[in-house]
């Protein structure tokens, strides 16, 4: 099937809410979502000729956003002073502290947003986005198992989050 | 092994074999105590659900959506002359060069539109007109928001047209762009469910008088369009539906 560039821009245009969300999972900064939108939207434009259009844009869009951010990590990492970081270490790299961590230190997450990355990623990917756990796994390059022991991370914390708001508000 | 509470979760994803899934409906049936827990979870995911849809409403700039229908692409059977990224590599120092990311092609790049802004509206119609839950981005119930909201930003201030005279009911509002300007996108729905939908852009014509409507046909939608004042409109719909002359009309006068 062929696209032109003016349907290929008006995809990638009809995306940017949903390319903001996931940029938002990965940078959980509103700034630093509008940077990487716009980096991959610039990328995008420019490796087009790489996207199959028999295939579905916002997974080739997903890919090409978190690719930038693992590679801003990357450079984020190396400027203060960790030195070089392997492309598999990147992936899996931290803001703050392990999802373990966070879900062992009680933390209360009311929301999504105050969930660690690592969580709310496969978490918006699968309830928002509606990906198998399978197309989770392969686009944050994460095991199946994973992928599925975060998202109940994940719900079991909104839910431990939820019962500290009811005995707040009682 | 997973615990039977990762399994919840599964299950309710639907990422269970169907053995698997009936061992956990079995369990549901006679433990109040599991069947609690799903229910958490799936509090759980509906409060993350509506979180993840509002943050979908959050506003994208529309500086990069201008900057998207304006940037250059290659073309997609050249030939490339060094490897995608030396080539991505290049683009990105454009950006840094330009400073602000946003905006670093504003005003500087020649457009690659070269179709008209009614047919561009065309490419937006047929893409949204399929949608149901995300037809628009801000709702009807929010109509003086979207006249201040898209009036602003397009630069010519409008008042919605009611339109129900023709079965039509106004669904809400949309930002679109077109030849690098701003479009207001207002959508209505008739009682079979066909949307139609009438865009402005502002314009420097100035036209004065009784406008001159001009009705045309593209990709299977026919448009009624008319300049006035300070904008350009065009009413959008499928071929041969609805009488978009008298609604070009009636809308012509309220707007």
């Amino acid at each position: 099937m062929e696209m032109t560039p003016d349907q290929f821009k008006t995809d990638v245009i009809n995306l940017l809410p949903r390319l903001r969300r996931f940029a938002l999972s990965l940078t959980r900064s509103g700034p630093d979502a509008d940077d990487l939108l716009q980096d991959a939207c610039m990328a995008a434009l420019q490796k087009w000729q790489q996207y199959d259009p028999s295939q579905p844009l916002d997974r080739w869009m997903f890919r090409v956003v978190r690719n930038l951010w693992i590679s801003e990590l990357r450079k984020r990492k190396v400027r203060h002073g960790e030195g070089q970081v392997d492309a598999e270490e990147t992936a899996e790299l931290r803001v703050a502290g392990t999802p373990d961590d966070t879900f062992t230190a009680k933390q209360v997450c009311r929301k999504v947003a105050d969930l660690h990355a690592d969580l709310s990623q496969p978490l918006m990917l699968v309830c928002a986005e509606g990906y198998s756990y399978r197309e989770t796994s392969d686009l944050l390059g994460i095991p199946i198992g994973t992928v599925m022991s975060r998202i109940h991370r994940a719900r079991k914390l909104l839910v431990s989050g939820l019962a500290v708001g009811e005995s707040a508000s009682k | 092994m997973i615990d039977f509470s990762e399994k919840l979760s599964a299950y309710l994803d639907g990422e269970l074999d169907d053995t698997a899934a009936k061992d956990v409906e079995a369990r549901l049936a006679a433990d109040p105590a599991a069947q609690a827990e799903l229910d958490n979870l799936m509090q759980a995911d509906a409060l993350a659900q509506e979180e993840l849809e509002a943050q979908l409403k959050e506003p994208v700039a529309f500086s990069l959506a201008q900057q998207i229908m304006a940037s250059p692409m290659p073309d997609r059977q050249a030939p490339r002359a060094r490897p995608i990224w030396g080539s991505l590599a290049a683009s990105l120092v454009v950006f840094a060069l330009g400073g602000i990311g946003g905006y670093a092609f504003k005003g500087q790049a020649p457009a690659v539109q070269t179709k008209g802004w009614i047919a561009q509206v065309a490419d937006y119609h047929a893409v949204y007109a399929g949608q149901n839950r995300h037809l628009v981005e801000v709702g009807a119930d929010e109509a003086d928001h979207i006249e201040a909201w898209l009036g602003n930003t397009i630069g010519a201030s409008f008042t919605i047209p009611d339109l129900s005279g023709f079965g039509l009911t106004f669904q809400g509002g949309r930002l679109l762009v077109a030849n690098a300007k701003p479009v207001a996108q207002l959508m209505y729905r008739d009682e079979n469910g066909a949307i139609v939908a009438l865009c402005l852009q502002s314009s420097t014509k100035n036209a004065e008088g009784p406008p001159t409507l001009k009705e045309q046909a593209i990709n299977g939608f026919d448009f009624v369009s008319w300049s006035a004042e300070d904008a350009d409109y065009v009413v959008i719909g499928p071929n041969g539906h609805i009488d978009l002359r008298a609604i070009a009309t009636t809308a012509a006068l309220e707007i």
